[in-house]
C-alpha cells in the first residue's frame, strides 16, 4: 500500500467506492417491492432512480464504482442520503465495508472480557466529562491490545536485528493506533444516554480502534 | 477443570512437553505474570506458582484456558464461555491471518500455513543478505521475494519435517523474544541457532504488528496467536531428537546422528515422555 500523505486517502477512497458498489447491490437485490406478500424481489436502477431522483447514470456509476469510461464515483453527502433513504437502511451501512464489520464484530467478541469484572464501569462512572474517552486508552491497554512492543533486544552474539528501524516503526504504529483509540472511543462514546451504555460503546470504540490498520 | 473438552490436538502436544516450553505457554496467558482481564484469579496463581515440572491436571488446566480464549475470537458472545476445540482455534487464526488453508487438513499442516504467513510479512522487514540467509537456511535459492520464493519455500516445509522445526523454532524463538522478552529453552547449533537469532528482530516486528496488519480485532487473538505458534513449535519439537553427543537436529527415527555418527538408541524425549508418565500415575 502508498504510504504517502495523498496515496493513504486515495486508497482509503478506493476501498469505500468499492464498499458502498457491494453494498448497494446487496441492497437492492433485496429491496424490491412485495406489496406486502412474502416474495423477495429486486430493485433495478430504474425504480431507483425514480425513488431517488438520482439520474441513472449516475446510479450505474456508483453501482460498479466507475463509468464505462472510467470516470470514479463520488458522491456526496445528499446522494448518500437519498439511497439510504429509498433502501431504508442508515446511511453509514452503505459505507460498511467488512473490515469494518470485522472489527465490529472482534468488539462484540471482545465485549465479555472488556465488560468483565467492575474495572469498566467503575472508571466510567468515576470519568469527568474531559476525560472519558482517556478511558477508551486505559481499557486498550488493560486489554493488551496497547501498546504494541517489540521486546526482542539485540546483544552482542545475535546480529542483524535492524533493531532501531523496527523500534521506529513499533513507535509510528503505536502512535497512530493511539489516535485511533481516542477518536473511535470518542465518536462511540457520543452515543451513550446512561453510565451502562458509556461502558459498552467505550470497549467497542476501544476495540475497534485498536484493530485500526495502516500499513507503514 | 470443568469446563476442559476432550481435545487430542492439544493434550497430545502438551503432555508430551518439556517444562520449559509449558511455561511459555503459561507466560503467554498469564501476560507474563501480570495477568488478564477474564482470567480467573485462582487460576492464575496455579499457573504461575508452578514451577517445576507441570502436572497433568495443570495441563488440562491451561489447555482449558486456550480453548477458552479461543471460544472469544470466535463468534461467542451467545457460547456461554465453552471453550472451542484446538483445531477450530486454528482455523480460525489462519483464514484471519490469510493462510492458505483448508479445514480437511491436520493441525500440522494449517499450523504451518500460519507460520508461513508469518515469515512472508516479515521478509518486509529484513535485507537484502537477510533475505538471501534466510532462504538459504531452507536450501532456496533466494532470486527476489516473491510468490517463486514463498512457493519454494513451502514445498520444502511440505516434505521435510527438519525444514519445518527449523522454521516453527525461528517464529517461535522470535514470538516470544518480542512478546514475552525471553527465548525459548533448547540446544541448538550452527546454522540453526544462527538463523534464529539473525531473524528474530523481523520476525518479532511481524508478530507485534500481526494484529493490526491481519484485522485481528478481538482481544483474544492476542493469547491465542502465540499459542498456536508456541504449540507448532512443541509439535515438531516432538518430531525431532538432538543428538546427546553434539547435539545436531536429528530426525525422530533415525538411528544414528546425521552429525557426529553418534548411535541415538534411547532418544532423549522417550526418556522424558517416561517421567511424566510416572507423575501421573
Amino acid at each position: 500500500m502508498d504510504t504517502s500523505e495523498t496515496g493513504e486517502w486515495e486508497a482509503l477512497a478506493a476501498t469505500m467506492r468499492r464498499t458502498l458498489a457491494q453494498n448497494l447491490s446487496a441492497a437492492l437485490i433485496v429491496a424490491g417491492n412485495t406489496q406486502g406478500d412474502d416474495d423477495i424481489t429486486k430493485m433495478n436502477l430504474t425504480d431507483l432512480n425514480r425513488q431517488t431522483d438520482i439520474a441513472r447514470s449516475t446510479l450505474s456509476k456508483l453501482a460498479n464504482g466507475k463509468t464505462a469510461s472510467g470516470i470514479q464515483a463520488n458522491p456526496d453527502l445528499e446522494t448518500l442520503c437519498r439511497l439510504a433513504a429509498a433502501l431504508n437502511l442508515p446511511p453509514a451501512y452503505l459505507l460498511m465495508s467488512a473490515d469494518d464489520w470485522q472489527k465490529l464484530l472482534g468488539a462484540l467478541n471482545g465485549l465479555p472480557q472488556a465488560l468483565s469484572g467492575s474495572f469498566l464501569s467503575d472508571l466510567t462512572s468515576r470519568a469527568t466529562h474531559g476525560d472519558k474517552v482517556r478511558v477508551g486508552l486505559i481499557l486498550a491497554e488493560k486489554l493488551k491490545l496497547y501498546p504494541d512492543n517489540n521486546n526482542f533486544k539485540a546483544d552482542e552474539e545475535e546480529v542483524g536485528a535492524r533493531q532501531d528501524e523496527i523500534d521506529r516503526d513499533i513507535d509510528i504504529r503505536n502512535e497512530m493506533k493511539r489516535r485511533a483509540i481516542l477518536t473511535t472511543t470518542a465518536v462511540a462514546q457520543g452515543a451513550a444516554k446512561n453510565r451502562g451504555d458509556l461502558s459498552i460503546l467505550t470497549a467497542i470504540g476501544a476495540i475497534v480502534g485498536s484493530s485500526f490498520n495502516k500499513s507503514i | 477443570m470443568q469446563n476442559y473438552r476432550e481435545d487430542s490436538e492439544l493434550m497430545s502436544v502438551l503432555e508430551h512437553a518439556s517444562n520449559e516450553d509449558i511455561g511459555l505457554l503459561i507466560d503467554v496467558i498469564t501476560d507474563n505474570g501480570k495477568g488478564r482481564m477474564s482470567l480467573d484469579d485462582e487460576v492464575m496463581a496455579s499457573l504461575i506458582n508452578v514451577k517445576n515440572l507441570v502436572p497433568y491436571p495443570l495441563k488440562q488446566t491451561i489447555a482449558e484456558e486456550i480453548q477458552k480464549f479461543g471460544g472469544n475470537s470466535l463468534v461467542s458472545v451467545f457460547r456461554g464461555g465453552k471453550g472451542v476445540l484446538y483445531k477450530e482455534i486454528v482455523c480460525d487464526v489462519a483464514s484471519h491471518v490469510g493462510a492458505n488453508f483448508n479445514e480437511k487438513q491436520d493441525v500440522a499442516q494449517i499450523e504451518s500455513s500460519i507460520l508461513l504467513k508469518i515469515v512472508e510479512k516479515s521478509l518486509d522487514k529484513m535485507s537484502e543478505e537477510e533475505k538471501k540467509d534466510f532462504f538459504d537456511q531452507f536450501g532456496v535459492r533466494y532470486e527476489g521475494v516473491g510468490p517463486v520464493a514463498m512457493a519454494a519455500l513451502i514445498g520444502v516445509i511440505r516434505v521435510s519435517g527438519f525444514a519445518f522445526y527449523k522454521m516453527a523454532t525461528i517464529v517461535a524463538q522470535a514470538t516470544a523474544k518480542a512478546l514475552l522478552g525471553k527465548g525459548l529453552t533448547f540446544v541448538a547449533t550452527g546454522g540453526l541457532m544462527r538463523g534464529i537469532s539473525v531473524f528474530a528482530g523481523p520476525v518479532g516486528w511481524a508478530i507485534t504488528g500481526i494484529w493490526t496488519a491481519f484485522d485481528l480485532a478481538s482481544p483474544a487473538y492476542r493469547i491465542t496467536v502465540p499459542c498456536v505458534i508456541q504449540l507448532a513449535y512443541m509439535r515438531q519439537k516432538a518430531l525431532i531428537q538432538e543428538c546427546p553427543k553434539c547435539g545436531a537436529v536429528v530426525a525422530k527415527d533415525m538411528k544414528f546422528c546425521s552429525e557426529c555418527g553418534q548411535r541415538m538408541s534411547a532418544s532423549p524425549l522417550l526418556i522424558e515422555n517416561k517421567t511424566i508418565d510416572m507423575d501421573t500415575k
